[in-house]
């Protein structure tokens, strides 16, 4: 399947082009969809049957203390190890500065034996500080909603559920604040996990996991504290709310750079969304019984946007006209007794609606057809290699740019605002920051972000370059170009390329970079907080451990207060 | 002693960019050099501690190589700069000559750390492309024999001969982890630090607060 999309002609599938779909606030109203990571990691848990225990529960009566869950795949055996403690409120912070946690958590290879659980204890709970080993896959962290945690806490104790809307408010008991993997602070690297531990070998598929254990953890645990704060009144929590319940995440800007820093990853999953789009427009049949499960759907999703609460006005008008066009678009829908495909939906979509209807259309459309979309499921992974080509001519060179970078050298970068943000990594456990150029410190090491800017100085210097000349003797040359010259030379062989955005003009919305790769995730609810970061709930409506076994049903999008089925 | 730290690979090479960002700002192709470095660190050639003498001799500090044509190749005069700075270029410039005339001599002069050329007989070789190295540590110079046809004789590169030790040691360093000495981690760190700006009250509004 990952050859498969090479051997896509244009003359097969009718794609959209680049210029469309890499649009910076295109690519910032995707919603997720069947080939998100947690919702192919779920698909993956349910249909092999992964025997997930707490096989060690060492907890106080406040829920503190440690928790070992033993999962068994079908290619090994692995340890998810759980430290909670008392948190004092005033340490209790989303930002990734914060220096601790309600809950520090370690996913790692094997069984875990007393001796590693002493180096697991000392290090973990540091985070950062600490040093893991390479049989560790990922490290996390989460803090409670103190709000939603004891009033779930409370009810239970008083053998009552919590109430559905008080639920609908906030919509999980935990929020992550990091999920590290990938080699960070001495773990796995991606390559041994793709080599070693294939149940992993997609993308970010560890770090989902981890999430979906802590958002288990969060459920036990409220029904653990219930029970001994009350022990003869206590109710569990009703399995139905606990579908319901998610895991909060705080996403900050940490995540835009990766996008950037990725570009034949980021290509890879366009591809494969847009290669699904296509296929669903030009295979996906409309019988009478589609038609039927497409208004259910929408209804759901227009739902879903009706339960999303956020303080964001912003967000609260865009919630509010995607829920007013998905009416009006499936208003229209039902008028229509002529429709050949639903290609000529998604044409009326793009006629009379923005976006963000678009794109919900889209999601929609992808849920339709499971079928077409889950075949592309092995199609994310991407060897990453930005090699050179020394001897392509100058001149040649220069075309490329011309052609595939057009919107980079587009951009004037003679008028400040073009240059008027700046990255940089603070001090301050080395994350990534925004800065203004002209008013605050720091433009002198900035991070190489701004890849318009560097394509435009590069082509610049080819202008006075021998056409004919090799790209070796340029970039000896002018070293400094030659980062960006392998970058053009690779993306202008891929179907889409770049994120057409020039992430140093003042007025950049990284926002959008966060909510394009959240949607990849599989996350929902966005809930911004600035046009930095962003709040957002994952897994909720997921399937629960105690479902392993009984389903393998994938019908989790656009999660609604229970009492909503449309999977019929 | 303290015990060597274990970095994964991806740790390292991040590391190792920021590194060089800090030591030549952006006037490199940085992240080229720090992969350079890794595959050397990774198939048991040494990469860290030629870098770290790098550091000390003050070699890192930048790198004008003098490039001229010669009959049958070209000559890279290094300035008495380590070898390692140039690796990107002179395997561009051997595919590009490779590429329009079949075999290619490449002469390295006033180099130092001479023994980083194994990086370059292990990029071509990765392109198909059979590499020989002959190195005069004496004259602080070496002679790479390239051929993109593997019957002509230059296929006898130490890379080859010791291919499987290399791979064995790049799979321990996959599975394990790379032993780098504190000194060595926090060396890089400090240079890397140079990239770093200082917290302040506008450091934090530019994460979003």
């Amino acid at each position: 399947m990952a050859n498969m999309l090479q051997h896509i002609s244009e003359a097969e599938l009718s794609y959209r082009p680049a210029n469309v779909v890499m649009q910076l606030d295109r690519l910032g109203t995707f919603y997720p969809y069947p080939l998100s990571f947690m919702r192919s990691l779920t698909r993956r848990i349910l249909r092999e049957k992964w025997d997930i225990k707490r096989d060690t529960v060492e907890l106080s009566d406040e829920g503190h203390g440690h928790v070992i869950y033993v999962i068994k795949t079908p290619h090994g055996v692995f340890s998810y190890v759980i430290f909670a403690k008392y948190l004092d409120p005033d340490m209790r912070s989303d930002r990734v500065i914060s220096e601790d946690w309600d809950m520090t958590v370690t996913l790692c290879e094997g069984i875990v034996d007393a001796q590693r659980l002493n180096m697991l204890k000392e290090n973990v709970p540091l985070q950062e500080k600490g040093r893991v080993d390479s049989r560790c896959i990922v490290l996390s962290r989460a803090n409670q909603s103190v709000r939603n945690f004891d009033y779930v806490v409370g009810r239970l104790a008083q053998g009552k559920q919590p109430d559905l809307d008080a639920m609908a408010k906030v919509g999980y008991l935990y929020r992550t604040t990091a999920v590290y993997g990938s080699g960070k602070f001495g773990m796995a690297d991606w390559e041994k996990v793709r080599q070693c531990y294939p149940d992993f070998a997609r993308p970010f598929a560890a770090e989902m996991f981890s999430c979906f254990l802590i958002r288990d953890f969060s459920l036990f645990q409220v029904d653990y504290v219930a029970k001994r704060r009350a022990p003869k009144t206590a109710a569990v929590m009703d399995e139905a709310i606990k579908r319901y319940v998610g895991i909060g995440n705080a996403t900050g800007l940490g995540m835009a750079p990766y996008l950037i820093n990725h570009p034949l990853l980021v290509n890879k999953w366009i591809e494969v969304r847009e290669t699904a789009l296509a296929c669903v427009k030009r295979d996906g049949q409309m019988d009478m019984d589609m038609q039927a499960r497409f208004r259910c759907l929408a209804e759901k999703a227009v739902q879903h946007l009706t339960e999303i609460s956020t303080d964001n006005a912003d967000q609260n008008a865009i919630n509010m006209k995607a829920r007013k066009d998905m009416c009006a678009l499936v208003d229209w829908f039902n008028t229509q007794d002529n429709l050949q495909s639903w290609a000529d939906v998604t044409t009326y979509a793009e006629t009379y609606f923005g976006y963000e209807t678009q794109e919900l259309l889209h999601a929609l459309l992808f849920e339709l057809f499971p079928d077409i979309v889950c075949g592309f499921e092995d199609a994310l992974n991407i060897t990453q290699t930005y090699a050179l080509s020394p001897q392509m001519p100058v001149g040649e060179l220069m075309a490329i740019i011309e052609d595939k970078y057009r919107w980079a050298l587009e951009v004037d970068f003679t008028d400040e605002s073009g240059l008027g943000t700046f990255w940089y990594r603070s001090e301050e456990k080395q994350e990534p920051r925004l800065g203004a150029r002209g008013h605050e410190a720091g433009a002198d090491k900035e991070m190489l972000l701004g890849i318009a800017r560097h394509v435009r100085q590069c082509y610049d210097d080819l202008t006075a370059f021998d056409a004919q000349s090799s790209t070796a003797r340029f970039a000896f040359e002018y070293p400094q170009h030659r980062f960006i010259i392998r970058r053009v030379q690779t993306m202008a062989q891929t179907r889409y390329g770049e994120i057409q955005a020039n992430l140093l003009s003042r007025d950049v919305l990284p926002i959008h970079l966060l909510r394009c790769k959240l949607s990849f995730f599989g996350v929902g609810k966005f809930d911004p907080r600035s046009r930095l970061w962003v709040r957002n709930t994952m897994f909720q409506g997921a399937p629960l451990l105690t479902d392993i076994g009984k389903t393998t049903e994938d019908n989790w999008c656009f999660p609604i207060k229970p009492a909503h089925d449309c999977s019929a | 002693m303290t015990a060597p730290l274990k970095l994964s690979h991806n740790e390292l090479l991040g590391l190792l960019k920021y590194m060089f960002q800090g030591q030549l700002g952006h006037d490199y192709d940085w992240a080229a050099l720090s992969e350079h470095v890794l595959w050397l660190e990774t198939r048991g050639y040494g990469g860290l501690d030629m870098l770290m003498e790098a550091i000390a001799m003050q070699s890192l500090d930048g790198f004008s190589g003098n490039l001229l044509d010669t009959p049958g190749g070209f000559e890279i005069d290094c300035g008495g700069k380590s070898l390692i700075m140039g690796l990107p270029s002179i395997i561009d410039l051997a595919v590009d000559y490779l590429g329009a005339k079949g075999s290619c001599v490449v002469d390295i002069t006033s180099a130092c750390q001479l023994s980083a050329v194994i990086a370059v007989e292990g990029a071509l070789m990765a392109q198909g492309i059979c590499a020989q190295a002959v190195i005069d540590m004496d004259a602080g110079a070496a002679r790479l024999l390239c051929s993109a046809d593997a019957n002509v004789g230059v296929a006898t590169a130490i890379l080859q001969r010791d291919h499987d030790a290399a791979a064995l040691f790049y799979d321990e360093s996959l599975r394990s982890g790379i032993a780098v000495s504190q000194q060595c981690y926090d060396m890089l760190n400090c240079i890397a630090a140079r990239t770093l700006v200082e917290a302040s009250e506008a450091s934090r509004k530019g994460a979003g607060d």
